[in-house]
């Protein structure tokens, strides 16, 4: 559905009444409307001369679609913090630098990820199902904003592991185990940046 | 490709789970964990009762239920004295060596050497056998 707001209704009652859309654009930046804005509301509606116009599909936004994207993404950071909780401790357990309640993190990072990892996999595969029979969902406003909510988050951790890791080297810290522990954050971080980013690129226009 | 990156992520996950297991071990590892913690709490609370720091010196007693010595410290005795080890219910071995020097040991389930190396007060710490852990200790001070 196109946006009922009063500019959405004037390009649309303009193109009914047959002006070109420079003479619309014109017309608006003559009013005081920014040109994206203008040409946020022209693209609107289809260029296909027809009457009545033809609104095009705009992003949608539903509750069922903020609890499917909400819970994935909620399941990823859960499931992606505890795998970095897990490797790392693992990783201090071959350098043998693992104190006793090693066990108690690894303990819990496992239990969290034999939840987590089936439920992001379903979930993830069922949107790729419900994405590949219908691509109009790929419109979703709250997909889109899960997703560079997601990558807003990955890139942080990933701007985070490297100034950890030049702020080791500079104090002398960089061990052999401490840059294992940041090739796995980045792993896990990049992991994920990269998987969003693709799947931004490779979907269909909205 | 963002299939194979889906795969590679899955079987990374899949690592940490089975590594992660392999580390920790079953249930019944954690059973035993936990009981040897309980264990080794329990010791360093008897020895700390033994030590009496700060309170007038005493010859060390003859058993753990002697009530005369370092009252102050007494009342956290009476759990670990009524239930003794976790598992067996035994009563913990103490031995007196002298009238400053003793040890108070117990049988660990799991790796002794791991369990001192995860304790902060590592140099109270013996290990005269494998499975055997002891706590030791000397009140370098003159008897009343």
């Amino acid at each position: 559905m196109a946006q009922r707001d009063e500019l959405s209704i004037f390009v649309r009652d303009a193109l009914t009444a047959g002006k070109s859309r420079p003479e619309i654009a014109a017309a608006l930046a003559h009013a005081g409307w920014r040109s994206a804005e203008v040409q946020d509301a022209l693209n609107g509606w289809d260029e296909m001369p027809f009457s009545p116009p033809v609104p095009r599909p705009v992003a949608t936004v539903s509750a069922r679609d903020f609890f499917t994207y909400a819970l994935t993404f909620c399941v990823l950071i859960l499931g992606a913090f505890n795998l970095v909780v897990v490797l790392q401790a693992l990783v201090d357990l071959v350098f043998a630098t693992g104190d006793g309640d090693s066990d108690r993190p690894i303990r819990w990072g496992v239990a969290v990820l034999i939840v987590t990892a089936p439920l992001y996999l379903w979930l993830t595969l069922r949107e790729r199902q419900k994405l590949a029979r219908d691509p109009a969902h790929y419109r979703s406003a709250i997909r889109k904003w899960m997703i560079y909510i997601g990558l807003l988050l990955a890139a942080l951790t990933l701007l985070g592991d490297a100034i950890a890791t030049i702020y080791a080297l500079l104090t002398g810290d960089l061990t052999l185990q401490f840059i294992v522990k940041a090739l796995v954050v980045l792993v896990v971080a990049g992991g994920i940046f990269g998987f969003y980013v693709r799947d931004l690129r490779e979907e269909a226009p909205a | 490709m963002n299939k194979l990156l889906l795969i590679c992520m899955c079987l990374l996950v899949g690592g940490a789970i089975v590594g992660g297991l392999m580390v920790i071990g079953g249930p019944k590892q954690a059973r035993l964990a936990r009981e040897d913690k309980q264990r080794i709490s329990d010791l360093r609370i008897l020895r700390s009762h033994l030590m009496c720091i700060g309170h007038p010196r005493k010859p060390l007693p003859q058993t753990l239920t002697d009530d005369a010595y370092c009252p102050s410290t007494r009342h956290s005795l009476y759990d670990i004295l009524a239930s003794g080890d976790p598992a067996s219910g035994a009563p913990y071995v103490y031995r007196r060596f002298s009238d400053t020097a003793f040890e108070v040991c117990t049988t660990l389930a799991l790796n002794s050497q791991k369990a001192r190396k995860a304790a902060f007060d590592q140099g109270n710490i013996a290990l005269p056998a494998d499975d055997t852990l002891c706590f030791i200790g000397e009140r370098a001070v003159s008897i009343e």
